[in-house]
């Protein structure tokens, strides 16, 4: 799963950790998210793009050719 | 079960454990009970140091048990529990057609199992905490 999740956080000038603080969860969960090793579940998608303002296809969107799950 | 009862479950098993070197070490038994005391200063003081960082997480409003920790412990766990069973099934197969008899002591055998689990797990968790 591919995510936008670094660009928008430097775009609104915050750090990780305050966006792990932000989303309830720890500042390593947003560094693995933002390098791509972990897909987060339904409800800290739901909470990560309402942080930003955007729906969570804006947010996250499935790599090309698709994962096992 | 919160984060502070947790930590106050850990002391509380600290000082058990504690109060049983104490006994050993006066009723004689010295190296089990000054080892037992060592392993309980340093388990000791790796648990204040991790509780101090995570109580230090909640007040800055993170989560340090979040769902990842959570999926890396499941994955720890499964691949633990597979790979113990796995190498007892072929211990208790090779050692049933050419081991020899012993008599083994059930606490000690209990011991290394409950060792044996806990460090595969340990090298598990670390696997997959440093993969997610």
């Amino acid at each position: 799963m591919e995510n936008r999740l670094k660009e928008l956080r430097e775009n609104l000038s915050m750090t990780q950790e305050e966006l792990a603080a932000r989303a309830g969860v720890s500042r390593q969960t947003i560094i693995s998210l933002e390098k791509g090793k972990y897909n987060p579940s339904i409800t800290l998608a739901y909470k990560l793009s309402q942080i930003f303002g955007l729906s969570i296809e804006e947010l996250f969107m499935l790599k090309e050719g698709g994962e096992n799950i | 079960m919160t984060t502070k009862q947790m930590a106050l479950l850990k002391y509380l098993i600290l000082a058990f454990t504690g109060v049983i070197a104490i006994w050993q070490i006066l009723s004689g038994n010295y190296p089990f009970g000054t080892g037992l005391l060592a392993g309980i200063i340093i388990a000791g003081t790796g648990l204040g140091i991790r509780s101090r960082q995570i109580n230090k997480m909640v007040d800055r409003g993170m989560n340090p048990y979040d769902e990842r920790v959570w999926t890396i412990a499941g994955k720890a766990s499964y691949a633990s529990i597979r790979v113990f069973a796995i190498i007892s099934a072929i211990i208790v197969l090779t050692g049933s057609i050419w081991g020899p008899e012993t008599l083994v002591n059930p606490y000690n055998l209990l011991g290394i199992c409950l060792a044996l689990l806990m460090l595969l797990y340990v090298v598990f968790y670390y696997y997959y905490n440093h993969r997610m």
